[in-house]
């Protein structure tokens, strides 16, 4: 039956973004770490979607999630242990208004999934009813 | 008894089911990037599985007339090679975003919606002509 291949597809597509929204939720969560375990700050991450086939069509993978390699910004803060002799403390890249971007289009992303997942049950609905 | 316009029908289906998954992949893939959506051209795959109109068995006036051979094989084309070849990619319609992804979800969306509409009318008119078929031998033999 066919249709598990769709379900299945549609099912690949809301793993990437559920793997998406969690990233975005530790980069929003650490976004003020200033120590990430080895002296630097947190370092944001991005998932890398990769196709894979799937038969005759395409499913989706989160490959890997890579480090996205930008300078990590400055806060002038000299009370804070971490502080170089400036006064300033390193703390991470990160824009919080990107982050909420993208997880407005990982929502939206994801109701498409789940929307494909629902029409593909009504018509094996329709199918078996013949 | 069972004519070819059953085939065509369940055929169809086929057809129109594998264009969901083609739609689904569409989707799962829409942030993807270098993806290229991909279609599959519902009226041109029937129109190699029903080479011309003629042959679809509507106008047999007499017995005479039903040829009981196949107009195609349909286990010939149930071969994944037969579907695969007419999957293509779309037609660059509009600017692709800038890391190559061609996806427009309010297409898919909108296309998958048709699709289901059409799956639904051809299984309807399939179950509806099994009824016909029901009724004739019920009715035979009340």
């Amino acid at each position: 039956m066919s249709f598990n291949d769709s379900l299945k597809i549609a099912a690949e597509g809301l793993n990437v973004e559920r793997i998406r929204m969690n990233v975005i939720a530790s980069n929003l969560a650490n976004i003020n770490t200033d120590n990430a375990g080895n002296g630097l700050p947190y370092v944001k991450k991005e998932p890398v979607f990769e196709t894979v086939k799937f038969k005759n069509y395409f499913g989706v993978e989160v490959s890997k999630i890579e480090n996205v390699e930008n300078p990590f910004s400055e806060k002038y803060d000299p009370g804070n242990p971490l502080a170089n002799k400036a006064g300033y403390v390193k703390i991470p890249n990160i824009s919080s208004i990107k982050e909420l971007v993208d997880m407005i289009s990982a929502t939206k992303a994801y109701k498409a999934d789940a929307e494909v997942i629902a029409e593909s049950k009504a018509m094996a609905r329709a199918s078996l009813k013949i | 008894m069972f004519s070819k316009i059953y085939d065509i029908l369940g055929e169809s289906l086929n057809v129109l089911s594998d264009r969901q998954n083609i739609i689904a992949s569409n989707v799962a893939n829409a942030n993807t990037p270098g993806y290229k959506a991909k279609e599959l051209n519902f009226e041109e795959v029937m129109k190699n599985l029903v080479p011309s109109p003629s042959s679809i068995p509507m106008k047999t006036t007499s017995r005479k007339d039903l040829s009981y051979k196949n107009i195609y094989d349909a286990t010939e084309h149930n071969g994944s090679g037969f579907i695969k070849s007419f999957i293509k990619n779309q037609k660059d319609e509009s600017v692709p975003a800038l890391d190559g992804n061609t996806v427009e979800i309010g297409r898919e969306m909108s296309n998958m919606t048709s699709n289901a509409i059409r799956f639904q009318a051809v299984a309807g008119l399939l179950s509806k002509k099994f009824a016909t078929l029901t009724y004739a031998i019920t009715q035979a033999n009340p």
